[in-house]
């Protein structure tokens, strides 16, 4: 597990307060919404704005975009990763 | 608007079913800068009989609107005497009448005719205190009475710096006027198109520098049709916008509630009556049952603007079935982003 990885993984549990959750329990693969951690819109919002404010990465409004990036533990990794190169 | 195509959005055409968004907002129509200028040259009772000749025959011609006025009416008048309060006899003209009343009043507002001594506002001091603690906030107001009457008190609170979110559809116009009008008056028109992590970006660094985000909390959303809740309203169950609750969650600011009414006239001016209320310092909504905290949320915010409509029903200025179901909400879905 990368740094980055396991700093988004933390990100994700303590924005949205996970309780019962560990960075070990987030499969870095696997789907954020709906089937795989089953985050909603407002996980989505709220996740979005930790990661502005983690990383300075500005996000847009865009839905279809914002689906791309927030795809998995991966997708975010490679966008902070390309962001911030 | 005159400027608008509203054939395109109409899909359910006269019978009273359109959504708030689809109805021609015919106040606008009137030309604001001509009455401004009326109003200024010719003096208050010219213009008083002007805007009544011209409600008078929007009142004969705008039939959809009219016949959300009379069931809306009917409906408080059917509460009121279910809760034993002073029979209320429906008259929808009155509703009409009090609509042109309330531009007037705006105008009165802005020229500074309107001041602080005709507003009685005793929780003055808690909106000074919520002001000047710099932890700014959200301010849900509603389509009832007429909040720009309080830039009379605004302008005893130095540091109130209020954003109003705005759908520019329906509000462009106004914009500019506001600009002419009033370019410093600590007020900054807030658009609001799409809901997403920039927005809330955006509004997040207004809340950090103490200000205020003022969101109107009885229209559901133009775009998301399917962001809404229901709540009960006078009895039935009517459908408020999810937006505003789920913005105040994320901002994690205090949350107020806040209207200004018309109480009558005294010695020739209006008197108008402000409420300035904390709902809560913290809007959590449980992850577990989202829907449900959105719900009782607003349902607090549906109970708050019951009590005051039904004191003042005159002063309801939604236009439209307020207890229609928008189309979209039977078939929800939850896309991963993009909230409003």
């Amino acid at each position: 597990m990368s740094n980055l990885d396991l700093q988004i993984k933390q990100l994700i549990i303590d924005s949205l307060n996970l309780e019962d959750i560990t960075p070990d329990d987030i499969d870095s693969d696997a789907p954020l919404f709906g089937d795989g951690l089953g985050l909603d819109s407002i996980d989505a919002l709220e996740l979005g704005v930790a990661i502005k404010k983690a990383f300075n990465i500005a996000l847009t409004d865009d839905s279809e975009e914002n689906r791309e990036h927030f795809a998995s533990v991966n997708a975010l990794v490679a966008l902070i990763q390309s962001r911030t190169a | 608007m005159a400027d608008r195509a509203p054939t395109q959005h109409k899909q359910t055409g006269h019978d009273g079913n359109s959504h708030w968004s689809e109805v021609d907002e015919k106040g606008s129509s009137l030309g604001l800068s001509l009455l401004l200028l009326v109003y200024k040259y010719l003096g208050r009772p010219v213009f008083t009989v002007i805007i009544l000749f011209v409600i008078t025959y929007f009142y004969c011609f705008a039939g959809e609107q009219r016949r959300a006025a009379q069931q809306f009416q009917q409906q408080v008048a059917r509460v009121r005497q279910q809760r034993q309060q002073a029979l209320w006899k429906p008259q929808p003209l009155r509703q009409f009448l009090n609509f042109g009343l309330s531009a007037l009043d705006k105008i009165s507002a802005w020229t500074g005719d309107i001041t602080q001594h005709d507003i009685h506002f005793s929780q003055f001091d808690e909106m000074k205190a919520a002001v000047d603690s710099g932890r700014g906030g959200v301010i849900l107001i509603s389509h009832h009475g007429n909040m720009e009457i309080l830039r009379a008190i605004g302008k005893h609170l130095p540091n109130l710096r209020i954003n109003a979110v705005v759908h520019t559809r329906n509000a462009a116009r106004f914009n500019e006027l506001l600009q002419k009008v009033a370019p410093d008056s600590g007020l900054n028109l807030f658009e609001v198109t799409s809901f997403g992590p920039d927005t809330a970006i955006r509004m997040l660094d207004k809340i950090a520098a103490g200000e205020f985000i003022v969101i109107v909390a009885d229209r559901t959303s133009v775009q998301h049709r399917d962001r809404s809740i229901s709540a009960r309203f006078l009895e039935r169950d009517a459908w408020l916008p999810e937006g505003p609750f789920v913005l105040a969650s994320i901002l994690k600011s205090p949350v107020y509630f806040m209207s200004c009414l018309r109480t009558g006239k005294q010695a020739g001016r209006p008197q108008f009556e402000a409420d300035f209320r904390l709902y809560t310092n913290k809007l959590v909504l449980n992850r577990k049952d989202r829907q449900m905290s959105i719900g009782q949320a607003a349902q607090d915010y549906a109970d708050w603007l019951e009590q005051l409509v039904l004191r003042y029903p005159d002063q309801w200025f939604n236009f439209f079935d307020f207890w229609r179901q928008p189309t979209a909400v039977a078939n929800k879905q939850s896309p991963p982003s993009d909230h409003s």
